[in-house]
Formats: C-alpha cells, sequence, structure tokens
C-alpha cells in the first residue's frame, strides 16, 4: 500500500463514508491515540476539531457537484511528537482564494464559512494538493 | 446561486413545519444518548426549554453539536421558538457543551439573525473556556453578547 503524500511509516488509512457513527469511530480511533500519548487536553480539542471541520468539508463542500455521496479518504500518523491527518474528498477541488474572509465585519452575520480557519487557527500547519481536494493538517506537540 | 449568496437566502415561510418531521429519523438515529435520565422521556427534543419572566431559556443536551443533522434539528427547534415569538427574548446556555463546529456557529448566527429580524434579543452565556475561545478566533464575541453566568445573561434583557 502506497503511503499517502507527507505520511510517515504507521499511517493508518481508511475510507470513511458519509455516516455519523463511521465519522464518530474513526474520530475515536484517532482520539484515544492521541491521548494514549498524553497529549494535553487542549491538544485533543483542537484535533477534534480539525478533524470535524476537515471531514465536513470534503463532503459539504468538496462532494458538492459529485454524485453517489461516496467516502472521502483519510489517512493519519500519530507519534509523541505530531499527529498528521490526511483528508481527501473525490470532488474537482476548491480554490482557496474563493474564501472571504468570515472574520470581516460585513462577513460576521454570514452563516457559513468557519470551518477552513478553525482548522487553521488550532493546528500548526495547514497544505492543500494543487488539485484543491486534499488537505493535510499538523499537530505539533508543545512541550 | 453562489455560497455566500445560499447561506444568505432565507427558508420561506412554513420552512421549520415541513421540514422539522423529515430531519427527526436520522437525527435520532445517530445522537448520542441524552447524559441525563430526566430527557429520555423527551427523545425527541434535542433541547432543554424553559420560561421565565418573559426569556426563554435554551440548553443544549448533546455535549457535542457536531454532526449536520442534529444542528440542523436544533436550529429547527429554536426556530420554531422564534417564529412563536413577536418579539423574542432568547438565552442559550452552553452549560453542557464541550465541543461545536463552525457549521453549529453557523446556525447560532441564522439564530440571531431571525431574532434580530423580529426585534428580539438573544444572549448567550455559560461558555467553556475552549469553546469561547472558538467564538473569539472567528471574532462572533463581536456580534453575539454573551454573559459569563445565565443568571447575569437574564438579567441583561431590556
Amino acid at each position: 500500500m502506497a503511503e499517502p503524500n507527507g505520511a510517515t511509516s504507521g499511517t493508518v488509512r481508511v475510507s470513511v463514508a458519509n455516516d455519523r457513527d463511521e465519522i464518530a469511530r474513526v474520530e475515536a480511533d484517532i482520539l484515544s491515540r492521541i491521548e494514549a500519548l498524553g497529549y494535553a487536553k487542549a491538544s485533543v480539542f483542537a484535533i477534534k476539531l480539525a478533524f470535524e471541520e476537515a471531514v465536513t468539508n470534503a463532503f459539504k463542500h468538496g462532494h458538492r457537484t459529485v454524485e453517489g455521496d461516496p467516502p472521502v479518504e483519510v489517512d493519519y500518523a500519530i507519534d509523541a511528537d505530531e499527529v498528521l491527518i490526511g483528508v481527501e474528498d473525490h470532488g474537482p477541488g476548491f480554490d482557496l482564494e474563493e474564501i472571504p474572509d468570515p472574520t470581516l465585519d460585513e462577513n460576521l452575520t454570514v452563516p457559513s464559512g468557519r470551518g477552513l480557519m478553525l482548522i487553521r487557527s488550532y493546528m500548526t500547519e495547514v497544505r492543500h494538493n494543487e488539485r484543491g481536494n486534499r488537505v493535510e493538517m499538523v499537530y505539533r506537540r508543545r512541550r | 446561486m453562489n455560497q455566500k449568496a445560499a447561506a444568505l437566502a432565507r427558508p420561506p415561510l412554513g420552512f421549520y413545519s415541513v421540514r422539522f418531521s423529515e430531519l427527526r429519523r436520522p437525527v435520532l438515529a445517530s445522537a448520542s444518548p441524552p447524559t441525563e435520565t430526566a430527557v429520555m422521556a423527551d427523545a425527541e427534543s434535542r433541547l432543554r426549554i424553559s420560561t421565565e419572566s418573559g426569556v426563554t431559556q435554551v440548553e443544549f443536551i448533546d455535549r457535542n453539536i457536531l454532526d449536520e443533522a442534529n444542528i440542523q434539528a436544533i436550529g429547527d427547534e429554536i426556530g420554531a421558538i422564534i417564529e412563536a415569538e413577536a418579539e423574542p427574548r432568547l438565552l442559550i446556555s452552553f452549560r453542557n457543551v464541550d465541543h461545536l463546529s463552525s457549521a453549529a456557529l453557523g446556525t447560532l448566527i441564522t439564530i440571531n439573525n431571525r431574532v434580530r429580524d423580529k426585534g428580539g434579543q438573544l444572549r448567550l452565556a455559560d461558555i467553556d473556556a475552549q469553546i469561547y475561545e472558538v467564538f473569539v478566533i472567528t471574532r462572533l464575541n463581536k456580534l453575539f453578547e454573551i454573559h459569563e453566568t445565565t443568571e447575569k445573561a437574564t438579567e441583561s434583557f431590556g
């Protein structure tokens, strides 16, 4: 099995259906690994939030024009120093420039468009592939 | 319609009553079990609702407000409360909430917009420090009137 971009050995790779229980199962596995390594409560909060937002974005926006409600591809590699999570959808990708800044006064009452900014706020590093259908999120542990 | 225009578009009157029943079943199938047995009797609702001195106080039953179906159901329930009041005075307590997503923030913004459209007042209270940080990062602490406790929020209604 090919390792996904940027992932190290020990990477878990899983297809996740658009189903709450399935998403929750993968999330629980990620969080249990992090907790077992002694990551702080604030780290668990950050990683849970980022994972939720990335998966929601993949299904809601990434697959907006995709028929058949396919799964999204999730990979994660976790060690004592960092957590790397990749979320890839099967959509055409999106242009980061198209997302308006939700913190501008004129956008505060717009009810959408905050997922990516929360991911960027809580993770150490966030990367996208050129097509715009894969996000890689890195959380580096603060010691 | 582009994404922003879609987000701004208001549902027509009758939206809540129509969509409510349709969304119930998947919500219940995927929701986490209520944390208090007293709530079990009212398994339909995702909220604990009480009224005092003309203020409707809403508390969430779920500790996680993350999945779309759950958030939609919550938005519908609170929307029905807003529709029922001439000038809604609404207090939303986050006492039990550990996690919320940007979709939940979006629903709160929609609730705020609807309350303001009706000349009502909305207060948020009892927000955990980690969740409050989410409001600060998104600058939504500037949009919402947030109080430390439900008592202080109740006193603040004009």
